[in-house]
């Protein structure tokens, strides 16, 4: 009862918006498998680069960041008030599925279009990584 | 992501694909990509705001904690 006196004198002490406040008050935690899966994604793209000129090796590598793409998005989704990773979550899949399903169409995909998807998908996991490894701890 | 970076991919992306370099369902795949990423931009700078409320809320109470 206390703490929740105290979180009302400070609402009124830095005069924010109640639902701005609870939304952030109570946000998930720092969590370290949704931080390693974010990592690896990032990692994993980074590293495909280097297999762009074999277009069956890199059928594999957009193979398992879609992969590992989905299951950060499926751990995020039922975390309580985790909303903002579960959203960068779905938006990492959906641009692995974007360069997964052009190698699903096409066998003959370019070595240009292999190494600028890897590196959307790896700034994306970058940008991801900073605020998913800066939540409260 | 800034429009600046948006804009100077997108010159990128259109170089390659006059040259030749990719298919246009490539380049279409690479430009719906962008898009993505400006949603990943704005979704980050959300949480990285709430992060931040959440380090300034954590400071009132420890400070009316101290004072009550």
């Amino acid at each position: 009862m206390n703490r929740l006196k105290l979180l009302i004198a400070s609402s009124v002490f830095v005069f924010l918006p109640g639902c701005a406040l609870w939304d952030a008050y109570f946000m998930a935690n720092y969590d370290n498998l949704e931080y390693g899966l974010v990592n690896k994604i990032r990692t994993l793209s980074e590293l495909a680069v280097e297999d762009c000129k074999n277009p069956e090796v890199s059928r594999e590598n957009f193979e398992g960041i879609y992969f590992t793409s989905v299951e950060l998005r499926n751990f995020t989704q039922y975390i309580p008030n985790n909303v903002d990773a579960n959203k960068l979550a779905n938006n990492l899949v959906e641009l692995s599925k974007q360069g997964r399903e052009m190698y699903v169409k096409s066998n003959s995909v370019s070595e240009a279009f292999c190494r600028v998807k890897l590196q959307q998908i790896g700034r994306s996991a970058e940008t991801a990584q900073k605020v998913i490894g800066s939540k409260p701890r | 992501m800034t429009l600046n970076d948006i804009e100077q991919m997108y010159h990128e992306y259109t170089g390659m694909y006059q040259t030749g370099a990719m298919s246009k369902d490539e380049y279409l795949n690479l430009l719906r990509g962008l898009e993505v990423e400006k949603a990943v931009s704005m979704n980050a700078e959300e949480m990285q705001k709430k992060e931040e409320l959440n380090q300034m809320v954590n400071a009132a109470i420890n400070i009316v904690s101290m004072v009550v």
